[in-house]
């Protein structure tokens, strides 16, 4: 049997994981360390260095030391994280030709998943070199909140790394699983995790060797680098200050603050105040040189970055919200990720939550011990021990009006199916456009574009006729696929989801458009004659009544007002009539009801002429 | 079928749970009675890891990974409607839970009871002949290779070997043709022939067509 090893692959340090007899394995580098930063460089010799290494000479080489890849991973270059982040970093970055992310390393630019391939490819070495033979499959680990094009992005990245990603599970829910495998517990867990660049939250039933996802949030961009980010502006804000020199404009200084920050940062989970030394950062003449010294307690680091805390209780809340369950319930509380370290945030936890966190779980090995346990489980086809996970985003198409309209809710136990009736749009359309979107927006342009095909040669019929069965599929390792089908003919088009489609959020938007093959919610045409002509019905009773009352009440200030809503109700129903907008219709309808219903009171009232 | 790596034991376990799944959210989960909240969810989990693909990692399922994704989904869909008091109400209105299963009288306890006896009787009776055949059989063993040593001995001279295989052979198989005929060839080896010829004949009597015993008698009679 092949061994399956597990790997968390972070946003600052990643750590290989193997399942053994006794329990699993956290394998250690050639430095002896059980985890290994997330970096990547090139020296000026063209030499590629990763982890340690890489981190160390990232002072004097800062242009091509990349690190956080993670939190550009699967993502848009247009996205405004991404750019906040691309302004901050000491890398270049530069737009890819599929709208994605390429950073600037050497003599070459690299995509995004080429990159975290460089890192697990030291994991796998790491591995390889501790068990003394050759690895070919992992479990992966992402943050829960990670949507489908990041997974995918990050399976990439393990093929280009000569990795078989068997299975790519959440970081909350591998955490879940190291802590409840093998105890027989009968519980309900939350996962606190706040790594170095995502906070995400998940709560879990433990109960016969099933560890059941509840629900799960996050934010893909809060997390450590948050903190030191916080340090680092404050430092420069304070230095400017003092000398009106900006330390962001060199690079060189910048890493050094960046280096200087996450230290303290580090420093204060042990002790209540620590220096922060940097002699010679900056030198803005020949022969000068300025220092930076500052003292940052633990009281100013709270100050610099409380909100951040607080943004991950809203979060929590939110994850309970969502899946309409209970604090109280919660019977456990888990925390994962190196913030988790941070003195405030493991009271402001026990606040929120009113119990003590759960001791005995390392924060940092403990996702890369639950991954490999699950490579474990998945090589031995267990009987006894089972993951069910669900989707953390809404999954859907776009619908005619630019509306998102949900198939898949998020929080779904995967395996998942849906399907639905969706119908045309316009007479004679002749075929229909699938885009599939992932997020929890309203408003597609907000959410992911997962992919997009069409179903053509349909029949030519007039608008509504045409039955299009839309179904969406989310398999138990997570792949999802659409598929289309022409009622009437049997037709199909199936599209598994596989990778970023590469469209700009302005052709999203023109695609958003009017008149475009768009579809819309099929509903029986004799549902939508009632409707109609129920409407119809209405207007012509309340214009049949509007001058008798408008006679009766014209010219107080009730009447006035009451006589102005009742015309724009009107005009929207006659629009949404023209439009023949079957949403619009149902919608339309209220408020003509309720305005004619006003009108009938006061008719009886005074009596009318 | 050759896209699939299942046993024909999986797949008609798994046939047998699609024909389940076409029934009620009860028999999905193998329900009845008035189960809590806490026992449709241990039978959910129960259900799952039967028929969760993750079961059956790296095997190729064929057409059987979409039909295990629909059983899934299937438990999973009877699991959310009967763990919530208000779905499972509106369900069990319409489909009511099958009774459990009625406890026995007074009367089919006890015939329950003597039917178990009885077949405890058998199996006991059973277990005897099954080792009164063994032993036997043991015993033919053993006979065999006294026969075959009393004979070795008989034809190489060594009447002292010869003499206690026939001992042997004489107590534990008295009424032997094989027993007699050795018995007789020993003694007409020691000079007792008219010993000897006794036990021929009675060899004889239990089998007239050995031709070893009847040239033996001739032998000794000269005629016969």
């Amino acid at each position: 049997m092949n061994k399956i090893i597990g790997i968390d692959l972070g946003t600052t340090n990643s750590c290989v994981a193997i399942a053994e007899r006794t329990g699993p394995r956290v394998l250690a580098n050639r430095q002896g360390h059980n985890t290994t930063p997330s970096v990547i460089a090139v020296t000026e010799t063209g030499k590629r260095l990763i982890g340690q290494l890489a981190k160390r000479q990232g002072i004097t080489n800062p242009k091509n030391t990349i690190h956080g890849a993670k939190r550009l991973i699967g993502r848009r270059w247009e996205v405004p994280e991404v750019q906040r982040m691309v302004s901050l970093v000491s890398f270049v970055c530069m737009e890819g030709p599929h709208d994605d992310v390429r950073v600037h390393l050497g003599d070459r630019a690299y995509a995004i998943p080429e990159i975290s391939s460089m890192v697990l490819q030291e994991m796998k070495l790491i591995a390889e070199q501790q068990l003394g033979e050759t690895i070919s499959q992992a479990v992966v680990t992402v943050p829960a909140y990670f949507n489908d094009n990041q997974r995918q992005a990050t399976k990439a990245a393990g093929a280009i790394a000569g990795l078989d990603v068997v299975r790519i599970i959440n970081e909350p829910t591998a955490a879940a699983l190291a802590y409840g495998y093998g105890k027989g517990l009968e519980q309900r867990v939350a996962i606190y995790d706040f790594g170095g660049g995502t906070f995400d939250v998940s709560i879990l039933n433990i109960g016969q060797g099933v560890f059941e996802v509840l629900s799960t949030a996050g934010d893909t961009f809060l997390g450590g680098e948050d903190f030191d980010e916080r340090i680092i502006e404050w430092l420069r804000g304070e230095f400017m200050r003092e000398h009106n020199i900006d330390l962001r404009q060199d690079k060189m200084a910048l890493q050094r603050l960046r280096d200087a920050a996450e230290k303290a940062k580090i420093d204060l989970s042990a002790q209540t105040e620590t220096d922060i030394n940097l002699p010679f950062i900056s030198s803005p003449a020949k022969g000068q040189a300025l220092h930076l010294q500052r003292r940052l307690t633990r009281d100013k680091l709270v100050e610099l970055t409380n909100d951040l805390i607080e943004r991950s209780i809203t979060i929590c809340e939110k994850a309970f919200k969502s899946a309409d369950l209970k604090l109280a319930d919660t019977k456990a509380v888990i925390l994962v990720g190196g913030m988790t370290r941070m003195p405030r945030i493991q009271q402001r936890v026990q606040e929120y939550f009113g119990i003590a966190p759960s001791k005995g779980v390392h924060p940092d090995e403990v996702v890369a011990a639950g991954a490999a346990i699950q490579g474990q489980l998945l090589a031995e086809g267990s009987q006894e021990t089972l993951l069910l996970d669900v989707t953390p985003h809404n999954l859907g198409i776009v619908v005619a009006g630019g509306l998102f309209d949900v198939l898949i809710a998020k929080d779904t136990t995967i395996p998942t199916s849906s399907t639905k009736v969706f119908t045309t749009v316009r007479d004679n359309q002749t075929q229909v456009r699938i885009m599939v979107m992932q997020g929890d927006s309203a408003v597609p342009q907000q959410n992911e574009l997962l992919g997009e095909f069409v179903l053509d040669q349909l029949p030519s019929k007039p608008r509504g006729e045409i039955q299009v069965d839309v179904t969406f599929t989310i398999s138990a390792d997570g792949i999802v696929s659409v598929a289309a089908k022409d009622v009437a003919t049997g037709r199909a088009q199936t599209i598994q989801v596989t990778a970023s489609s590469g469209l700009t959020p302005s052709e999203i938007a023109d695609m958003t458009a009017e008149n475009q093959d768009y579809v819309t919610a099929f509903s029986k045409p004799t549902e939508k004659d009632a409707e109609q002509v129920e409407l119809e019905a209405l207007l012509a009773e309340i214009e049949g009544v509007m001058p008798k009352v408008s006679a009766v009440i014209a010219g107080t200030e009730f009447g006035t007002e009451a006589l102005k809503k009742a015309a724009t109700a009107i005009e929207r129903a006659k629009a949404a009539l023209a439009g023949n907008q079957r949403d619009a219709i149902a919608l339309a309808k209220g408020p003509v009801q309720r305005a004619l219903s006003l009108f009938k009171t006061v008719t009886t009232k005074l009596g009318g002429p | 079928m050759d896209d699939c790596d299942l046993s024909a034991a999986e797949r008609s376990a798994i046939e047998d749970a699609e024909k389940l799944a076409q029934g009620t959210h009860w028999d999905v989960l193998g329900l009845v009675g008035n189960p809590t909240a806490a026992d449709v969810k241990r039978a959910y989990f129960a259900v799952s890891k039967r028929y969760h693909p993750d079961r059956y990692f790296g095997k190729k399922l064929g057409v059987y990974r979409t039909r295990l994704e629909a059983l899934f989904v299937r438990a999973k869909k009877a699991h959310d409607v009967l763990v919530d008091d208000e779905q499972r109400k509106q369900y069990a209105a319409k489909f009511p839970a099958p009774e459990p299963p009625r406890e026995p009288t007074p009367e089919e306890i006890a015939r329950e009871k003597r039917l178990e006896e009885r077949r405890k009787q058998i199996a006991a009776e059973r277990s005897v002949k099954r080792k009164e055949g063994l032993k036997s059989e043991l015993l033919g063993l053993k006979a065999r290779k006294l026969v075959s040593n009393a004979r070795a001995a008989l034809d190489s001279g060594d009447l002292e070997t010869a003499r206690s295989a026939v001992e042997t052979l004489t107590a534990e198989n008295p009424d032997d043709k094989e027993t007699l005929f050795l018995s007789g060839r020993l003694l007409e080896k020691q000079g007792k022939r008219a010993l000897a010829l006794e036990r021929y004949r009675a060899a004889r009597e239990l089998d007239a067509t050995d031709a070893d015993v009847t040239k033996a008698i001739q032998r000794l009679t000269g005629r016969e």
